[in-house]
Order: C-alpha cells, then sequence, then structure tokens
C-alpha cells in the first residue's frame, strides 16, 4: 500500500470519527509522515462550517439582479470584441479573427466600390487577374472584353451620377480592348471579326456618351476613347492571317500615323510607303504586309519605336487614312490613356512632326504630289463622335487641307514638319 | 454545519437553458446552490472574508455574462458546470493577486464570515489567523490540487465525486490530495503543533 492509499484510508477514517492517533497506530511505519498531513486535513475541514452571511447574500442577489437588467439592455457595438476574445480564449486568435475580419471587409469593399471611390483602382486590378492567366489566345481575348464591358457599365454609372468620365474606368476600357486585340492577333479571320463587332460596339457606345455628355473635358475624353476604340475594332478586321502578324499589332501597339498620308499645305498629299509597296484598289488589299523586305527602306522607323524595322510594319498603317490635320492617333492614344483625360483643353501636337519628318518628304520637295488614293473610301464608322467626325472630315483626301490651319500654329496649315525641336509630351514606356 | 442542497445533474440539466433565457428565478436559484461553495474557494484563496463575498458576487455576474457561451456536457452535467464556475473564481482569484501582488489581507469587519455558532473573540480572531495563513499556503499548490482539497475537505465530497467533478480517475485524486496536503502540512507548520 503506498502513502497515498494509505492517507486516503486515514482521511476516511476520521471522517467517521476515529481519532489521528488511532489512525497513525495503525500505520507506524508512515506515521512521522502521516501526521502533518491528518492534522492540517483536520484544520481544513473547519473550512467547510464557513458560508456567506444574511447581508452578504442580500447585496449578491441584487448585483445579480442588476447584471441581469444590463444584460437584457443591447449591447454596444463594440462588445464584440470583448466577445471574440473570450470565445477564441487567446487573444492571437482573436487578432487573427479580427484581421480575418478586415480582409473579408476590405475585399467587401473593393468589390462594391465604383468609378471615384478610393478602391475602384484595386477592382479594376483584382477583376482583370483572371483574363491574365488564360493561354488560350480566344478565351483571353473574350475575357479581356467582358472585363471592358464592366468597365464600359461603370463608366456609364460614373457619367449618370457625377456627369464625369473616370479616367480609371476609360483608360481600363481601352487597355481591354487594345489587350483583345492583342490576343486576338493569332486568331482566324471569323473570330477576329466577332471580337471587332464587340470592340466596334464599345467605340459607339462611347460616342454616344460624348454626345451626351455635358461637360467639355468628359466629352472630349470619351471622344477620344471611341476614336480608339474604333482603331482597334479596324485593326482587328484588317489583321493580316494568322501567323504574319507584325509585332507592333500584336501587342495592341499603334501604328505609326508616319506611314500615313498627311495632309499637305498645298492640299497635297505624300507617299510615306515604301517604293515597293504596289497600289492596290482597296486600302485593305494594299495594307497587307507582303511586300519583301528591302533592307534599306526610304521610310525608316520611327523615333518612337526605333527598334522595329522599317518594313514590319502593321497593315493598317498602309492604308490611307484621313488623319487628322492637327491631332494625331497616337497623341489620342496618349491621352485616353492617362495625362489627357484630366486636361480640359488639348495642347497642339509637336513630336510626331518629328516623326514624320523622317519619313515623309518634304512637301515643298513635292509640290505636286497628288493623294494617293482619291476615291478610296476608308472605313466609316457608324456613329463617330462630333469632334473626331469633324476632324476625320478635314483631313480626308476630299477635302483641301489648305483650308484647314493645323493648331500648331501654322498659318498656312503646314506640313507636320516641324523645324523646331519636339515639344516635349507625355507617353507611356516612350509607345504613344 | 448546515446541510448543502445536493447538485444532482437534472437540476442542472433544468436549471441552465432557463438561466440563459435570462430568467431571473433560475439564476438565483443557482445562486443559492452555489453562492456557499465559491464562498469558501475564494475565502481558502484570498483569506479575507469580505473579499471573499465580493469575489463571489463578481463570479456570479460575470457567470450571466458568459453563461450564452456556456455549452453543457450532457454526459456530467452538473460536474461540467460546477467546473466552468470554479474555473471563473479561479481566474478571479488570480487576478486578484496579480493585481495585489499576492498580499493575503485579513478583514477587520466586524460581520464575520464565520458559522454562526457564536463563537469568541478569541476564536474569531485565531480563525481569522488560520484562513489567512492557509490562503497563503494555498497559493502554493496547483489549481488541481486547490479543487481536489475544496472538494475532499470542504465540500466534503468522496473520491468518485471530486474524480467526476474534475474529470480525473479517483487514483490520480488521491494522488493530488497527498502532494496538497504534504506541501500544505509543511507550510502550515502543522507538524509541530499537536495532534
Amino acid at each position: 500500500m503506498n502513502i497515498p492509499m494509505i492517507l486516503d484510508d486515514c482521511l476516511a477514517r476520521l471522517a467517521r470519527g476515529e481519532a489521528v492517533a488511532d489512525c497513525l497506530t495503525r500505520y507506524p511505519d508512515q506515521a512521522a509522515e502521516l501526521a502533518p498531513m491528518l492534522v492540517t486535513a483536520i484544520q481544513l475541514r473547519d473550512l467547510s462550517a464557513y458560508r456567506l452571511s444574511g447581508a452578504q447574500q442580500l447585496r449578491g442577489r441584487m448585483a445579480l439582479r442588476r447584471a441581469l437588467a444590463a444584460q437584457a439592455q443591447p449591447r454596444p457595438w463594440l462588445a464584440w470584441l470583448g466577445w471574440l476574445e473570450w470565445k477564441l480564449k487567446s487573444p492571437a486568435l482573436a487578432a487573427a479573427a479580427a484581421l480575418l475580419l478586415f480582409v473579408g471587409l476590405s475585399v467587401g469593399a473593393v468589390a462594391a466600390s465604383q468609378p471615384g471611390d478610393l478602391a475602384y483602382g484595386a477592382r479594376v486590378v483584382v477583376e482583370r487577374a483572371p483574363a491574365l492567366v488564360l493561354f488560350d489566345s480566344g478565351d483571353r481575348a473574350a475575357a479581356e472584353l467582358n472585363i471592358a464591358d464592366r468597365r464600359l457599365a461603370d463608366l456609364q454609372n460614373a457619367l449618370q451620377r457625377a456627369n464625369q468620365a473616370d479616367p480609371t474606368a476609360l483608360h481600363a476600357l481601352v487597355r481591354g480592348d487594345e489587350a483583345a486585340a492583342a490576343a486576338a492577333s493569332s486568331l482566324p479571320e471569323d473570330q477576329r471579326s466577332r471580337l471587332a463587332e464587340r470592340v466596334q460596339a464599345h467605340a459607339v457606345t462611347l460616342a454616344r456618351l460624348a454626345e451626351a455628355a455635358r461637360e467639355e473635358a468628359a466629352a472630349r475624353s470619351l471622344s477620344l476613347a471611341a476614336a480608339r476604340a474604333r482603331d482597334i475594332a479596324e485593326r482587328l478586321r484588317t489583321l493580316p492571317p494568322q501567323g504574319n502578324q507584325p509585332e507592333g499589332a500584336r501587342s495592341g501597339e499603334i501604328a505609326p500615323e508616319t506611314r500615313t498620308p498627311a495632309p499637305g499645305p498645298t492640299g497635297t498629299t505624300v507617299r510615306p510607303e515604301p517604293p515597293t509597296a504596289t497600289p492596290a484598289a482597296t486600302p485593305t488589299v494594299e495594307a497587307t504586309p507582303e511586300a519583301p523586305p528591302t533592307g534599306g527602306s526610304p521610310t525608316p522607323a520611327p523615333v518612337a519605336a526605333p527598334s522595329r524595322p522599317p518594313t514590319e510594319r502593321p497593315p493598317e498603317s498602309a492604308t490611307p487614312r484621313r488623319p487628322p490635320p492637327a491631332e494625331t492617333r497616337s497623341e489620342r492614344a496618349t491621352e485616353i490613356a492617362g495625362t489627357a483625360m484630366a486636361r480640359p483643353t488639348h495642347t497642339p501636337p509637336a513630336p510626331l512632326a518629328t516623326r514624320r519628318a523622317e519619313q515623309t518628304p518634304e512637301p515643298s520637295r513635292h509640290p505636286t504630289a497628288a493623294p494617293r488614293h482619291p476615291t478610296a473610301e476608308p472605313r466609316q464608322t457608324p456613329a463617330p463622335p462630333p469632334i473626331v467626325e469633324t476632324r476625320r472630315a478635314e483631313a480626308t483626301v476630299e477635302s483641301p487641307p489648305t483650308a484647314h490651319p493645323g493648331p500648331t500654329g501654322n498659318p498656312g496649315g503646314g506640313p507636320p514638319v516641324t523645324p523646331g525641336p519636339p515639344e516635349p509630351r507625355p507617353t507611356r514606356g516612350g509607345r504613344p | 454545519m448546515a446541510m448543502q442542497t445536493p447538485i444532482t445533474d437534472n437540476l442542472v440539466i433544468s436549471l441552465i437553458p432557463r438561466c440563459q433565457r435570462g430568467d431571473q428565478a433560475a439564476v438565483e436559484e443557482v445562486y443559492t446552490l452555489y453562492a456557499d461553495r465559491i464562498y469558501r474557494y475564494l475565502l481558502a484563496r484570498v483569506g479575507d472574508g469580505d473579499l471573499a463575498a465580493d469575489l463571489t458576487t463578481e463570479v456570479f455576474v460575470r457567470m450571466i455574462g458568459r453563461l450564452a457561451g456556456f455549452r453543457l456536457n450532457r454526459e456530467r452535467p452538473a460536474a461540467s458546470f460546477s467546473a466552468w464556475l470554479y474555473r471563473i473564481a479561479a481566474n478571479l482569484a488570480a487576478d486578484h493577486h496579480r493585481g495585489r501582488g499576492r498580499i493575503v489581507q485579513v478583514s477587520l469587519d466586524p460581520e464575520s464570515p464565520f458559522p454562526a455558532h457564536d463563537p469568541g473573540p478569541d476564536a474569531i480572531a485565531e480563525r481569522r489567523e488560520t484562513a489567512a495563513t492557509l490562503a497563503k499556503a494555498m497559493q502554493a499548490l496547483s489549481e488541481d490540487q486547490r479543487l481536489v482539497i475544496i472538494g475532499k475537505f470542504v465540500e466534503e465530497m468522496s473520491n468518485t465525486e471530486v474524480a467526476a467533478w474534475l474529470g480525473k480517475t479517483e487514483g490520480a485524486v488521491k494522488s493530488l490530495q497527498h502532494r496538497a496536503l504534504h506541501a500544505l502540512g509543511r507550510l502550515l507548520g502543522a507538524a509541530e503543533r499537536p495532534a
């Protein structure tokens, strides 16, 4: 029998009324060890006689009633923190739970954000993330356009709510169209046509929004975005068969404006195409970059994209576009991309003139150069915005360019070749 | 010693859900069942009758606030609720000792916490001193040892009841009892006193 068992036996005997001495006599070998423990046990039994007095009990019951009444009251909204800590039994767990709650609320705030909100930029990025991991070109292009549809809806909401064209939504919309066009470069023509129709629908909607916009800055931004979307749609339609895509077209890069005939001061246009390009009846036929690389092309690459060989051009660049006399596509794209959205007024274009100077012969050297395709009708967009339409009408080969002095201040509406250094323009990564 | 109302599983099963619904009568009945028990435990912990009474009230106030989160163990309902209530009391006693730097106070209040069998002034003074000394010695025990001592010698439970209350075996209870009494006997100097 070990000591705990002997002690327990002695305690049971004490409880039955046996004396301590009698217990010790039963276990003489353990008596020295048992004695203090048995005496302590007797002292402890005295504690069982202790109880609350009547007054203490009354105070206790009153406190309970007050606590019950307070319990019936609604809790302060922060009481859940204390409850959480008690429930989780650990401050670390409570902190983790609170962090989880914060993350959940943040995600909710991002998901519910609208143009103009702080979290809207995060929403745009997060919503586009799934499209970036799609490897199938068709799926990715469709996903990009779906996201662009959402941005367009956001834009419409923002216009209805605050009559403002939100730059973030507008930029994301154009970027989505660009990304879809880039992803669609390797798709068959029928798929590209369908994607082009969707991009064209964006352009139409943007143009309508621009017409409906009450503020000039918003109308201008929307018009520029509509023109950009039209360009993208047109590029999608005119892409060559898959596998022959120029690098610039695949990446959604804007074709250099210098390859389009620029209106000269005397109503003449220039031929920016390489001499090997054969004029065709329609711009699209002519646009195919099947002209063999000539190596020493007379039209050097534009300054904005010096790494691209001169002959590696998007096919659309060879089409006889109707370039605006004062504002070029690349400038519009730059404005859409960010800076010009917030600008109420438009600065005169200057830097493109340098590029043109490298590629296009000076008008003075070709004073009688006729328009290359005077009868070629470029594609007409169904509902062009007023601002862009006016500019395009001014830039058509049928209209005399001399009647429109450029916004550069050239009274004669001179060629886009300016003798001075180009005015610094905000661009992104050297791209227009 | 006055007889205490026995706490049965059926009684606890009927009372606790009512308490959780905010039934004042049920709460007061729980108070009647457990107040003296908790008081004696706290008296053994803090050694001051008034302080133990205040802490007892605080235990039941906390019980009301936390009862909504309490889940009754259907296999041993009385033991599980009792253990939960004593844990609140133990936490309060620990908070008290942390806040007071483990200073055991002796009450000078004439309203004595001792039994109402008219003890003389000398007996009252001696018991106060004994309670304070005992509370000091109890601080040296582990919580399990304290609960075994309270269960066996204050609540006069059997080994089986204490084992069920604490969720331990009877052998473990006997071992805890031995270690606790050995430590207390040494701390209280019981060996020097006459048996």
